[in-house]
């Protein structure tokens, strides 16, 4: 993925970042060094140096390595992004709740401004709040309050999504692709989806920009988090979410229920609060302040490698249907990418039935012609018939074999008739 | 070989600035250039090259791999199954053709499909070439008659190259190539079986050239049509261009937008908008050959609070016949994929019925398909075995059975606005689906049997035959001399489908051509005079 758009006339030449094994700190590390920054990581596992950025060891609440400043570059030439985050909440004795975080980022602080770092990115939290409902947002609000200094900010970052199904993002791809009904606290809540490469390009630029105090990194358009499954369950796996709202007591109960259960999604009781007390935030200015342009969701979403995959699927089935045989891959791989080039809708949820014996769509294929399913088959229709496989099957046969196979193929289709119209109404 | 640009400067003002190089503009370009008479092009083309055409015949294309680039264009945005428009409206180069022209002129439309071009050569790259002459009875109510025509008739049908069968008149017209097999058969049926009841079945005369004549190349017979000329045997007025350039009393003024006329003195001047800005142009005449919405709209802020002007167009359906001999035959290798017959037969109330005919073995299954009401495996399967028996007829009524306005206005945000609503006559509908039955009678005593249930009715505009709002003769404000010359603004002529005074069923192209060419002769007979 290019970041060909972070300039390199930065003043900022290297980047110390912490946590860069994460979620996002990964992905921030690709891009930063594809950018042309020179980049040093600090992480608690040593880390699989990829011969590029230069691997320390080093804890939350141990001080900053004295190797971790680049001795070739002057201090206001270099930037710490700070993202590693303590999710046991290690208390200290005098701070319970804030704990090793808050502990661990003044002393981060207090290096970078004996270093007189040029800037110190803090990587916070659309539920950075100072009465936020979980442990998370009230201590990265508190961590917030000590970036005083020039060159300090704070990004707050909306829900990611994108990338390596790691973080939140993993949690709720892995909800989307087994739970047939998503019990649901409050699923009317907005959420602020922001794609991993967005966030990733807001940070870089924030090391390079002169920007205060904190700033939203997250979409300026939110969408109820219901929704925001249903796309994700409908554009990773082809499935159909249904969402029951509960209210949030009882899913409080159900996740340490989850607890006990030895197998299945561990759900961490801080995050479904976290998402209960999420608030919208206004970032449209900030998004400009940084240059960022935020896709919406589910078209930026569709671009993932997960939701090609369904829509892989998807072609595979359609087109088996109308070629009456498995599709070459370069056929499904462009089916693939006219449902991408088409429209704003994603893959179809298909039952599996359909995809072991595709021929069973004619039992099922919408006698209205608007109908979804009925569109994609005239995608796979137009696309089946522009490649050499379609050609070669509807040269094939000789005059006779036509005309008979045309004959039965529309006894068989009288047949069924009312079968597909029955369909139709059931689906209505 | 590409035309030149040169910048006008204000010293040496044309005699005559043309605006438009679609068919009319540039017909009306030569006889003034001709007589020597400065002329000035005007085109909003920009300089960007339109997608080639691709090489090879139709039986390779449905073999080659990277057909679908050709079909749907390298990103599949032309892949949009849904489409129920004219397969020659949906390619990546007729796509590219289209783009921007409704934003840039600011046009909204209700019921109505507004089919213009910005590109050099206007609609003309799309031409389906079908070039017919109107008689008499074609031109009923106009102030020109057939006989006035004839000499333009003559002089463009021999610039531009047609073939089909020897047409009446002497005029120019060469061997055509050899049709597909339904239409031969429909033809030969047609000439065993006597008409009747004014029933006329003919070759279609096509602006195609038969042999090389100024750097086209002669058909081929590649089957390729739709997808784009290879040899530029199909006649587009942008292939002219670089012949005209030749004249050294020529200028061709390209990526010039013209937003408003304005009078200057004796003459008139065009406010363009172009890469360098706005500027202004002058010219004691202007002729506008901008295609009939473009021009009447340009006319109708120059005349101001007009009000709404008709915009004629015919009223069109299509349907589908079969040669049950030639079903489930072998699609052939090559083919002619233009229009190969022509029909007309007088309606009751006067006037006539007209359409052309189509082969389908060189045509995308999948709109076919999308009609069938069977499953789609078996439809794509049933249209193969069709297409080599299919014909596909287009059925046009008078423009009298349209009732289209369009006017002018500015929206909220002060920016000019064209505004066209489409209606047709109550009984346009009914007419149609009768002209459908009367085809399909004649058609099935020819041997060729109609789809149940195929006849299908476009909506207005879908012709993309604009044409009458400026019409000559009438005394309405809009209207203009039989010299083209707009009655309210002399110095003003208006050589496009703009001024014709009806519609008559038959395509309109090659008239609105010999039309700019006979309101072009006079100019420059005038010009020539007053000097």
């Amino acid at each position: 993925m290019s970041v060909g758009v972070v300039a390199l006339a930065n003043v900022v030449r290297h980047i110390i970042v912490t946590g860069a094994s994460g979620y996002i700190g990964s992905r921030l590390v690709e891009m930063a060094l594809a950018a042309g920054w020179k980049v040093t990581v600090l992480g608690r596992q040593p880390l699989r140096s990829n011969g590029v950025a230069r691997p320390i060891q080093w804890a939350l609440g141990a001080p900053l390595p004295a190797d971790a400043t680049d001795p070739d570059t002057s201090a206001d030439a270099q930037a710490l992004i700070h993202l590693a985050h303590d999710w046991t909440n290690a208390p200290s004795s005098e701070d319970p709740e804030g704990g090793l975080n808050i502990e661990g980022t003044r002393t981060l602080l207090r290096a970078s401004r004996a270093h007189g770092l040029r800037r110190f990115v803090f990587v916070s939290s659309q539920s950075a709040r100072a009465d936020a409902a979980n442990i998370y947002g009230r201590v990265k609000w508190r961590i917030e309050q000590e970036l005083v200094g020039p060159g300090e900010v704070a990004g707050r970052v909306g829900l990611v999504y994108g990338g390596r199904p790691q973080g939140m993002f993993g949690l709720l791809t892995r909800l989307a692709a087994r739970a047939p009904v998503l019990p649901m606290v409050d699923p009317w809540r907005g959420v602020q989806p922001i794609h991993l490469d967005e966030v990733c390009l807001g940070l870089l630029r924030l090391v390079e920009g002169d920007q205060v105090g904190w700033l939203g990194i997250a979409s300026p358009y939110s969408i109820p988090f219901g929704n925001f499954l249903k796309i994700l369950a409908r554009e990773l796996h082809g499935r159909h979410l249904l969402v029951l709202p509960i209210p949030h007591r009882l899913a409080l109960l159900a996740c340490d229920a989850l607890h006990i259960v030895p197998f299945g999604p561990k759900i961490d009781r801080e995050r479904i609060l976290g998402l209960v007390g999420t608030q919208p935030m206004e970032c449209a200015d900030h998004l400009t302040t940084l240059g960022l342009n935020v896709e919406p969701f589910a078209e930026r979403l569709r671009r993932e490698p997960a939701s090609r995959k369904t829509a892989l699927a998807e072609g595979r089935v359609m087109l088996k249907y109308i070629l009456r045989r498995a599709p070459g891959s370069a056929l499904t791989r462009r089916y693939a990418r006219a449902l991408v080039a088409t429209g704003p809708h994603g893959p179809l949820p298909l039952p599996r039935l359909l995809h072991a014996s595709p021929a069973l769509l004619r039992v099922i294929e919408p006698v209205n012609r608007a109908a979804p399913l009925a569109r994609r088959l005239a995608l796979a229709t137009a696309l089946a018939e522009a490649s050499p496989q379609g050609e070669q099957m509807l040269a094939r046969a000789g005059r006779l074999v036509r005309i008979l196979s045309g004959l039965a193929d529309l006894a068989l289709d009288a047949l069924l008739l009312p079968l597909r119209l029955l369909a139709g109404l059931l689906a209505r | 070989m590409r035309p030149r640009f040169s910048h006008h400067s204000g010293s040496n003002c044309p005699e005559v600035i043309i605006v438009g190089s679609g068919p009319a503009g540039v017909s009306a370009a030569w006889p003034l250039l001709e007589a020597g008479v400065t002329v000035m092009m005007i085109d909003a083309a920009s300089e960007v090259p339109l997608p080639a055409a691709p090489r090879g015949d139709i039986g390779s294309f449905r073999r080659d791999p990277s057909r679908w680039k050709v079909q749907f264009g390298g990103n599949l945005a032309g892949v949009d199954p849904s489409g129920d428009q004219s397969p020659k409206l949906t390619t990546p180069l007729a796509r590219e053709m289209l783009a921007g022209f409704a934003t840039t002129i600011g046009l909204r439309v209700r019921d109505f499909l507004a089919l213009g071009s910005l590109s050099r050569g206007g609609l003309s790259n799309i031409w389906g070439a079908v070039a017919a002459v109107y008689d008499d009875e074609d031109l009923a109510g106009s102030p020109v008659r057939h006989a006035d025509l004839l000499p333009s008739y003559a002089a463009v049908m021999q610039r531009i190259g047609v073939s089909g069968s020897a047409g009446a008149d002497g005029l120019p017209v060469e061997e055509g190539p050899t049709l597909t097999a339904p239409a031969q058969r429909l033809l030969s049926a047609a000439s065993r079986s006597p008409s009747r009841n004014g029933f006329v079945l003919e070759r279609t005369i096509n602006a195609v050239v038969m042999s090389e004549r100024s750097g086209r190349e002669g058909c081929a017979r590649c089957g390729m049509c739709l997808w784009g000329c290879q040899r530029n045997s199909i006649y587009a007025s942008g292939l002219e261009l670089p012949q005209l350039c030749r004249f050294p009393h020529f200028r061709y003024f390209g990526g010039a937008l013209v937003r408003s006329l304005l009078p200057q003195g004796k003459g008139h001047a065009l406010e363009i908008s172009c890469k360098n800005g706005r500027m202004l142009l002058h010219a004691p005449r202007i002729l506008l050959a901008a295609g009939t919405i473009a021009t009447t709209s340009l006319v109708l802020r120059r005349l101001g609070s007009i009000g709404s002007t008709r915009l004629l167009t015919n009223p069109v359906g299509a349907m589908a016949f079969m040669i049950p001999a030639l079903f489930a035959t072998p699609l052939p290798e090559r083919s002619f994929a233009l229009g190969q017959l022509s029909y007309r037969f007088p309606l009751r109330d006067g006037g006539r019925a007209a359409g052309v005919i189509y082969g389908a073995d060189a045509l995308p299954l999948v709109g076919i398909a999308g009609r069938l009401p069977i499953s789609r495996p078996a439809a794509l399967r049933l249209t193969r075995a069709l297409a080599p028996s299919l014909l596909l007829a287009t059925c046009y009524l008078p423009g009298r059975f349209s009732a289209n306005t369009l006017r002018v206005a500015d929206d909220d945000n002060q920016r000019q606005i064209v505004i066209i609503e489409g209606v047709q006559t109550e009984d346009a509908r009914d007419t149609l689906i009768a002209v459908g039955r009367r085809l399909a009678r004649e058609m099935r005593r020819l041997g060729a049997f109609a789809l149940p249930g195929s006849l299908t009715i476009a909506q207005p505009g879908a012709d993309a035959h604009y044409a009458g709002t400026l019409p000559m003769g009438g005394n309405g404000p809009t209207a203009c001399a039989p010299t083209g010359e707009l009655k309210a603004c002399p110095g003003l002529y208006i050589a496009d489908g703009a001024v014709l005074t009806d519609l008559p069923a038959k395509h309109c192209t090659l008239t609105i051509m010999a039309n700019a060419d006979r309101i072009a002769r006079y100019l420059a007979a005038r010009i020539v005079s007053e000097r």
